[in-house]
């Protein structure tokens, strides 16, 4: 198939984080009123980062750090910056009420509605891209990261797989 | 040692690009006592440079230039695209060199043809490009370790009745030899290899020129336009340093091996009076041909771990699906290879989010993972052009890329996705991602070899069918796609260009 979505997605993605010449994320204006939480915004990117990658055992302070993060690194391109509060505006436009307070069934669906949002697309792309460069992260998945400084995997397990099927 | 060139000098050949066709082709002519320049676009690094960490090798060393329309993975740097390749070296099959005899011409949009050489005519080549990039199982080399990701491969495709399984085949080495060292298992082989384990014409073909007293590599150095004289015979290049200043090199000939897009952007922007459609552009087919394999990609969850970080990342093949098969719904074949990704790649290339996406990386240990790279026959709509008021950085037409599956790349993208699906489920795999990878990372076609010149763009040779001294020395010149990873055939094509280029010096006919 040819998914223009990932490839948009990926675009994004390389816009957001390589800081390219082709760095313009679309951000959508909503003429509709929206309500926004009294919660803060770390807060609610905090519940929004685990609604999108539901690490059911992750600590929640592993979500802000990851939180942290991504508000810097949009934070410092001008091309981005208008990101997390144009994606929590779409965020909240499109439900009963702002998105933080919402029961978490109608928090879901109002994702699915506007996952194909390029606002919300472009946060959660960016969200992607630093929760699973995070070393925390890595370590709940038990990757252990670069390899180099250990010498590799020769004499460290790259064949150490015991459970297949014997071979005829 | 590294010899300098006088600009004015027209006797050298100037190669435009040094991966795996300029690297090799510029190698190969200043062994012969060439003299070569050979200009390439990024910066020189060091295997110092290398870190075990792929979005900051992308940001090092991918070509992150400005493109409109579908996206290509490919490298701006001394070594070009050898830096982030897979290692994987498969042949060509016999069949796959006549696709139109083979196959038939699919529809009304493909564009099918013999390539214009054939298997028994490459062979020689494959052998010295095997020798040259030490293709592990062949001239005395070792088999390659299995990796516990090959072993899940094997395992389940056994299982469901493969027999051409191989962890070898690859230009990685399995022990030291010229000069450079075993494989250590560092994993990510795509951010390049931080000891040169694997073959790149950085740490290899470059210095080993250099050596010979008749090469300089000038790096960051953009070639903007290749002159020509009145007759249509080529008189240089143009290109940009890293300040911005053009320069121009005389040459005796120019051989453009830029990778797909940059070829094709070189050769329709060096359009002149005598050539207003561009260079080698008299029949239209500069940037027609557009083909970049049926690719695909699959996670299976393993029972227990498997650990794919650990090692080689294509550290296998199964040929059994290469062959041209009808009975299957679709012409040609793909091969299955072994993929083990960081976990930013496993999330981005499930995609989506919630639980379906997060199940994934959450049991990150436990994946095993398959790349398909398969034949994905030539269109005329799949193209590259330049855009009419874009311009980038360097003041150079922004490339369009429009590039959309054919049927027959879809049917063989699902069959590929039902049998990963079955190799990995026979093992008793829980969970099974299968989907497309929508990234020009083999990219072929744009100035294809053409026995007749209104297929193509060159001859046997890699030649401009218009230019006599003209030259294209990478992917672009492959008449359809095959479904092999192309860096194999691209080295092998070079030796040969190099033959051809020296015995018609030696003739004066060039």
């Amino acid at each position: 198939m040819h998914d223009s979505r990932t490839t948009r997605r990926k675009f994004l993605v390389a816009a957001l984080t390589l800081g390219g010449a082709a760095a313009t994320v679309p951000f959508l204006r909503s003429s509709q009123a929206w309500a926004a939480s009294d919660a803060d915004m770390p807060s609610v990117m905090v519940k929004l980062a685990r609604r999108l990658f539901p690490h059911e055992d992750m600590a929640d302070t592993v979500y802000s750090e990851v939180v942290g993060q991504v508000l810097a690194t949009v934070a410092s391109n001008p091309a981005t910056a208008g990101l997390v509060d144009g994606a929590t505006r779409v965020l909240d436009s499109a439900g009963s009420g702002s998105w933080f307070d919402l029961a978490e069934a109608e928090q879901l669906e109002v994702l699915r509605a506007t996952e194909n949002d390029p606002t919300v697309v472009g946060l959660r792309e960016t969200v992607r891209f630093v929760f699973y460069q995070n070393e925390s992260v890595w370590k709940h998945i038990d990757y252990p990261g670069s390899s180099k400084e250990y010498g590799g995997y020769i004499n460290r397990g790259f064949n150490d797989i015991d459970w297949l099927p014997e071979a005829e | 040692m590294a010899k300098q060139f006088d600009k004015s000098d027209s006797s050298i050949v100037v190669v435009i690009g040094s991966g795996a066709g300029g690297g090799t082709l510029a190698n190969e002519l200043a062994q012969k006592g060439i003299d070569v320049v050979c200009l390439e676009a990024g910066k020189r690094l060091t295997l110092a440079d290398v870190v075990n960490h792929p979005p900051t090798m992308d940001a090092r060393m991918g070509w992150h230039d400005k493109r409109v329309g579908n996206m290509v993975w490919v490298c701006k740097t001394v070594g070009g695209t050898t830096m982030r390749w897979s290692g994987v070296t498969p042949l060509f099959q016999e069949h796959e060199f006549k696709a139109l005899s083979t196959y038939g011409q699919l529809d009304a949009g493909t564009t099918l043809i013999d390539w214009p050489l054939t298997l028994e005519e490459l062979n020689p080549y494959y052998r010295q490009a095997e020798d040259k990039m030490g293709v592990s199982g062949t001239h005395g080399i070792p088999e390659s370790a299995e990796t516990n990701n090959f072993k899940v491969l094997k395992a389940g495709g056994r299982k469901i009745g493969y027999k051409e399984i191989t962890a070898s085949r690859t230009a990685i080495n399995p022990v030291a030899r010229n000069g450079r060292p075993g494989c250590q298992q560092i994993s990510f082989c795509n951010s390049g290899c931080a000891i040169g384990a694997k073959w790149s014409t950085m740490y290899t073909e470059i210095p080993a020129a250099e050596a010979t007293g008749h090469f300089e590599l000038r790096a960051n150095s953009m070639v903007v336009q290749i002159t020509h004289d009145a007759k249509g015979r080529a008189t240089g290049v143009v290109y940009k340093d890293k300040d911005g200043a053009l320069h121009e090199q005389k040459a005796r000939a120019v051989c453009v091996a830029g990778n797909v897009v940059e070829t094709t952007r070189l050769l329709l922007n060096s359009e002149s009076s005598l050539f207003p459609d561009g260079l080698g552009n008299s029949t239209g087919n500069v940037g027609k041909h557009y083909t970049r394999h049926t690719f695909g990609i699959a996670f299976g969850l393993m029972p227990k771990p498997v650990n794919f970080h650990r090692g080689t990342r294509q550290s296998g093949i199964i040929l059994d699906e290469q062959y041209h098969k009808p009975e299957r719904g679709f012409a040609g074949g793909y091969i299955i290879e072994t993929l083990g990704v960081d976990p930013w790649n496993v999330s981005n290339a499930v995609g989506g989010w919630g639980p379906e996406n997060t199940v994934f990386a959450e049991n990150y240990t436990h994946l095993a993972g398959i790349f398909i790279t398969g034949e994905d026959p030539t269109e005329a709509r799949n193209r590259i052009t330049l855009h009419p008021t874009e311009r980038d950085e360097n003041g150079l037409p922004v490339p369009v890329i429009d590039y959309r599956d054919h049927a027959n790349t879809l049917a063989m993208r699902e069959h590929s996705m039902k049998k990963s699906r079955e190799l990995y489920e026979s093992l008793g795999a829980t969970h099974f991602y299968g989907g497309d990878i929508p990234v020009g990372a083999h990219n072929m076609g744009v100035a294809r070899m053409s026995a007749d010149p209104k297929d193509g763009v060159t001859n046997r040779w890699g030649q401009v069918h218009d230019m006599e001294n003209l030259f294209v020395s990478d992917g672009s010149t492959f008449s359809t796609s095959a479904a092999a990873n192309p860096t194999l055939t691209i080295v092998a094509l070079a030796i040969r260009q190099a033959d051809h280029i020296a015995e018609r010096m030696k003739t004066k006919s060039l």
